[in-house]
Order: structure tokens, then C-alpha cells, then sequence
């Protein structure tokens, strides 16, 4: 009775600590450049599918993007596809990513916090970042020219939403 | 003599010992490009493949037929080991002729090679630049060669391409060397290839559909005379060049390869055989 007491709190505490690090990503359509080939296309998939909370991966090889869909205590983050695309041998470009977390301010910058990242958020239009308070928890959907630069990956930002009931803006 | 015989030795063991370590401490592949010609495509890094490959080779000797399995993986992006070894071989003839060998190796030979991608660029979706070095050791197991006893040989080669979704290009070429082996020598063998590719767009459907390509190959080789007791043997070395077909079936995991080689001129500086042709189907699966 007692072990299984303790199996239960232990993997109580293991699915915590997972949620714990979820990092946000929902979902990533990644551009993959040098990828020709049948067998590259099925090594892409196999990389993709073994990062953590990776529910769907589906490759186009005539497009060169990899799908990417997570779960939503998925702990993945945008270099570690970017590390497991290079070791794979292959130079991965731009990602479409959508991803969730809450806005953290820096003077008139913003950036999204999520789990243990964070991106620089970039605008088309300056103004339209003032909408957003400190804290808010959003969805953003945005482009990340590249996924490999140092620091935190930049976001162009396409559409941000409320992550619960609230205001929607686009940018 | 003796102690130069001793330092040969060591040196061949030397070579060889670090060929099969190379390969050995993390094996993996022919690999999805052309069936004889040179090529750059490699493993990503932890990948292993397995190569199962039918080969035959005709001449006046009369017919050989090997089967060979290849093991690779990737120690790195650009960087991959592969250990080759025979798993059956037919009734080969004594005096068959030798061919440029790639990866694959041939006869009896256990073969461990490295295949070093240097350089590689990829300018837009689907298309690559890359150049590779591919260095290997073989032991020919005490072979029977063009007459003679064969022991261990190394080799390096070199290549450059271009793959992309509708055509393919390679360019390669390299140099076989044999050590002496009781009293008798392999003349170097030097080699250069060209293929190129096509995928024609019927069989441009997106994956995970099955990706076929067609190639034309052409192998042109040089070998030195063969010695005996530190003698030229006469009926041995020349010129050869071959061109044909092959084909490449990639699904998923899974790829097959076949080709075939013939004669385009031989050169040849004595009486012996000439080849008829070459014949090559490889099966491969990756992990």
C-alpha cells in the first residue's frame, strides 16, 4: 500500500515538474533547406518526433518545411529543433511559430516569457505593441528569420491574441 | 631488408588498425546516390544504415558474383564511419580484374572507410552543394587478385556534387593502393567518376510517397602493371572506361539501387581478360 502510495506522489511530482517546463510552443512550420531526398525527409521526421511533447511532425520535401505540432506541456524549445535539424545535417531557415506565454516590457520593447525562453517581440507597426500590458498571457503567431542567431529569437510578430477570453489584435 | 620488411608491415597494420578503429569504436552506408560512381550524401549524426549488395562483374575470366553488406553511421553531421564485410561470394575466378571500389568494397575484402564531408551549401529548398573525402583500409583476406595473393590495400578519394529535387551531379575520382603480399604486388589503381541524375517530375510527388531517380554513370580507371619478385608482369594494368544506367528507388526507410556498367574502351597493355560488364544492386534501410 505504502509503495504504492510513493509510486503515485513520484510520478504526482514528475508529471509537476514536466508541466513545470512546458515552454509554449504549439506549433512550428520550419523551412528546411538541403533536404532532397526520400530518406532525408524520414530522418527529419525521426529527429523531430523524439524532442519532448512532439505530438505530429509531417515533412514536405517539395516545400522543404517540417509540420511540427506540440502538446501543451510540450518542454521543446526553437534551438533545440534548430540542433537536431544542423546535427542531422541539415541547414534549417525561417519558422513560422505559434506560441503562448505572457508579455514582460523593457522600456517600450516587449518580450514574451515562456517556461524557460523568451523572445524579442517585433512589430510592423511600433504602435500596435501598446496595447499589450505586462503579465497578459497571449498566443502569438510570428516568424523567426533565424531560428540559430544567438540570443533570444526574435519574433516577427503576425497576430496576437489573449491567451483566455479578451481582446484580439493583429499586427 | 628484413628491418624494412618489419617497418612495411607495421605500417600496413598501422593503417589498417586505424582504418577498422575509425569504423569499429561506432559503425554505418553505400548510401542513396549512384551505384558505382562517387557520391557525397551522408549520414546525420547517430544515424546508422545498412547496405545489402548484389554484385557481379563478367569477363573473359569468366563471371564473379559477391554479396556484401555494409554497415554506416554518422559520428557526426558531416562525418561517417562505414565497415564493410562479404556475406557470400560465388565462384570467383583467379584471375578476375580489380574495379574502383567506393565504399562497398569487393571479393573477400573487409573493408572500413570514413566519409568526411568538408563543405556543403545549401542555397534554397531542396538543393545542396557538397564535397567529401573518403578515406579506407581493406584486407583482402588472402584473395586470389588478377593471379595473385592479395593482402591489406588503402585508398583515398575525392568528390563533388550537386543533388537537388529534379537533377544530380557528381564528380570524383581516386587512387587504390595494395601492399605486397608473398612476393607479389597490385599495381596502384587510379580512378575518376562522373554521374548525373534526374528524377522526372512523375515521380516528383512529395514524400512520403516513393522518390525514384535514374542516373548515367561512367567509371574511368588507370592501373599499374601488377609485380612478381620485383617484376612487371606483362598481362597486366591498362586503361578501361565504362558508362550505363542505374536506377534508384528511395520509400521512406527504405531504398534499393540497381545499375549495370559496360565497356566503353579498354586499353589494356598485355592479354588479359576484358571485362563484359558490371552489375550492382544494393538494398539499404535506415535507422
Amino acid at each position: 500500500m505504502k509503495v504504492t502510495l510513493r509510486l503515485y506522489a513520484g510520478l504526482a511530482l514528475i508529471g509537476a515538474a514536466i508541466a513545470a517546463h512546458a515552454d509554449g510552443l504549439l506549433h512550428v512550420q520550419q523551412t528546411i533547406f538541403g533536404m532532397d531526398c526520400a530518406p532525408c525527409a524520414y530522418g527529419v521526421q525521426q529527429r523531430l518526433t523524439k524532442l519532448p511533447g512532439v505530438t505530429k511532425v509531417e515533412v514536405s520535401l517539395n516545400d522543404g518545411t517540417a509540420d511540427i505540432g506540440f502538446a501543451s506541456d510540450s518542454a521543446t524549445t526553437i534551438p533545440q529543433i534548430y540542433d537536431v535539424l544542423v546535427q542531422g545535417g541539415f541547414t534549417p531557415k525561417q519558422a513560422v511559430v505559434t506560441v503562448q506565454g505572457r508579455i514582460a516590457k523593457e522600456g517600450d520593447r516587449l518580450k514574451l516569457i515562456t517556461g524557460d525562453s523568451q523572445y524579442e517581440l517585433a512589430f510592423a507597426h511600433p504602435g500596435d505593441s501598446t496595447a499589450w500590458q505586462a503579465d497578459a498571457k497571449v498566443v502569438v503567431l510570428g516568424e523567426i528569420a533565424d531560428p540559430g542567431a544567438a540570443g533570444a529569437p526574435v519574433l516577427q510578430v503576425q497576430k496576437i491574441e489573449a491567451a483566455g477570453p479578451g481582446a484580439t489584435t493583429s499586427s | 631488408m628484413a628491418r624494412s620488411l618489419g617497418v612495411g608491415l607495421r605500417y600496413q597494420q598501422a593503417c589498417l588498425a586505424l582504418g577498422l578503429a575509425l569504423a569499429g569504436s561506432c559503425a554505418w552506408a553505400d548510401g542513396h546516390g549512384p551505384a558505382f560512381a562517387l557520391a557525397t550524401p551522408t549520414l546525420g549524426e547517430g544515424q546508422w544504415s545498412s547496405d545489402t549488395a548484389v554484385m557481379s562483374d563478367q569477363s573473359g575470366s569468366g563471371t564473379a558474383v559477391a554479396y556484401r553488406e555494409l554497415v554506416g553511421y554518422g559520428i557526426g553531421p558531416d562525418l561517417q564511419a562505414n565497415l564493410s564485410v562479404p556475406l557470400a561470394q560465388g565462384n570467383t575466378p583467379d584471375d578476375m580484374s580489380r574495379s574502383s571500389e567506393g565504399m562497398m568494397g569487393a571479393g573477400k575484402d573487409i573493408e572500413a572507410s570514413v566519409l568526411w564531408r568538408f563543405q556543403r551549401r545549401a542555397p534554397q529548398v531542396g538543393e545542396r552543394y557538397e564535397s567529401s573525402l573518403l578515406f579506407s583500409a581493406w584486407d583482402s583476406q588472402d584473395a586470389l587478385v588478377e593471379g595473385l595473393p592479395t593482402g591489406q590495400g588503402i585508398s583515398a578519394a575525392a568528390v563533388t556534387g550537386h543533388a537537388s529535387r529534379t537533377t544530380y551531379w557528381w564528380l570524383g575520382g581516386g587512387i587504390q593502393h595494395y601492399f605486397p603480399k608473398d612476393s607479389g604486388q597490385l599495381g596502384d589503381l587510379y580512378y575518376v567518376t562522373a554521374v548525373w541524375g534526374w528524377r522526372p517530375p512523375y515521380f516528383q510527388h512529395d514524400y512520403p510517397a516513393a522518390d525514384w531517380r535514374m542516373f548515367v554513370e561512367a567509371v574511368g580507371e588507370l592501373s599499374r602493371r601488377n609485380e612478381l619478385n620485383g617484376t612487371e608482369l606483362p598481362d597486366s594494368g591498362g586503361k578501361k572506361l565504362f558508362a550505363g544506367p542505374s536506377v534508384l528507388g528511395l520509400f521512406g526507410a527504405w531504398g534499393v539501387e540497381m545499375g549495370v556498367l559496360l565497356p566503353v574502351s579498354q586499353s589494356l597493355n598485355g592479354n588479359q581478360p576484358k571485362d563484359d560488364y558490371r552489375a550492382k544492386a544494393v538494398f539499404t534501410y535506415w535507422f
